[in-house]
């Protein structure tokens, strides 16, 4: 459809609206649809298994572990001795086995725990750029009914505007929708194609030669 | 999508054009943009193997972990310039396999109810009731 084609012209809201649709639309590709890329390479890359903020997370926990047990065992350290339990005695020597295989089973335990909450911030991650493109997707959808809508208003009034035409030149030549309907018009063609209302010709007569020059009816 | 059509050498779109292109270039956006991730994300909630998957590594970060348990417990006794009578040494060593086979054990379901709780946050409100179907 051309832009004038319709009769009825879009309003002047509706002018706006596509015009500042137009310039949001632009802004968003200039300016955030880059950013809104570089956020889904850097949760791509982070949701890998080798990416740095899972090595991150991971060094963390098992850190934190090493730091906890070191002042854990200096404590334990203090108290065997204030009991009387010397260095190299049996009770010293598993106590300090016993807190290398907790220490070991701890950090595990942080290690996989920095991994999966890599991987829960990868999926929040995720979740938000698909809860964006939940908006950008519905705004596509409701600016194509918008345009539909505006189009659709435009088609009918030209539509009308077309069926207004044809009815006036079938008025004027007699056949107008209203005086198809009536008796008076069905003669009036009949009149004109060999009706009831008008003179009979038949397919014979309209053989003979006769007839046909002299153009009188039968 | 560009939309140079618009006010370009064709002529001016009408509003209901224009309002079309913008909505056919937002569109392809969505499509290039976001759908990937979006099918990245349903990929994740609906694999089958997720849960298996997170369990084994898991359990290779635990294993990595408890085998550095020997080399923690030589430091600290060399520390304290002590050795282990070889009485010592064998319980240490069923202990620290006691140990290690258990956290082995609790850090792979931990693994397998976070990987299904995050199957059912991506699929929508949290159950706890169906957790153990997926």
């Amino acid at each position: 459809m051309s832009p004038n084609s319709g009769t009825v012209a879009p309003t002047f809201q509706e002018q706006e609206l596509s015009r500042i649709a137009t310039q949001q639309f632009q802004d968003y590709q200039s300016r955030w649809l880059p950013v809104q890329q570089h956020l889904n390479d850097v949760v791509d890359q982070m949701g890998k298994p080798d990416s740095w903020q899972r090595a991150e997370a991971e060094g963390k926990g098992a850190e934190d572990v090493a730091s906890q047990f070191e002042q854990a065992n200096q404590r334990r350290t203090a108290q065997q001795m204030d009991r009387g339990i010397n260095v190299g005695s049996g009770a010293f020597n598993l106590g300090i086995t016993g807190s290398a295989a907790a220490q070991a089973a701890s950090k595990g335990a942080a290690v996989a725990q920095g991994n999966e909450a890599i991987d829960k911030a990868y999926f929040e991650n995720l979740s938000q750029i698909a809860q964006s493109g939940q908006t950008v997707a519905n705004q596509a959808t409701r600016g194509m009914s918008v345009g539909a809508e505006i189009a659709s208003r435009e088609a009918i009034s030209s539509a009308q505007a077309s069926n207004a035409t044809a009815s006036n030149v079938l008025g004027a030549a007699g056949f107008g929708i209203g005086a198809l309907s009536s008796p008076s018009a069905m003669r009036q063609i009949g009149g004109i194609f060999g009706g009831s209302g008008g003179p009979d010709i038949s397919t014979a007569d309209m053989n003979n030669p006769a007839i046909i020059a002299s153009g009188a009816t039968p | 999508m560009s939309l140079s059509g618009i006010g370009g050498a064709s002529g001016p779109m009408s509003a209901a054009q224009q309002l079309g292109a913008i909505s056919s270039a937002q569109w392809n956006d969505y499509m290039q943009t976001f759908v990937p991730q979006e099918n990245l994300l349903l990929q994740y909630a609906m694999d089958p193997n997720y849960a298996a998957k997170q369990m084994q590594t898991a359990q290779g970060l635990q294993q990595q972990a408890n085998q550095q348990a020997s080399g923690i417990q030589a430091r600290q006794l060399a520390q304290y310039d002590t050795t282990l009578t070889p009485e010592q040494a064998a319980a240490a060593k069923k202990q620290t396999g006691i140990t290690g086979a258990l956290a082995e054990v609790q850090t792979a379901n931990q693994a397998k109810d976070l990987a299904a709780q995050t199957q059912l946050g991506i699929l929508g409100a949290p159950a706890s009731g169906i957790t153990g179907q997926l």
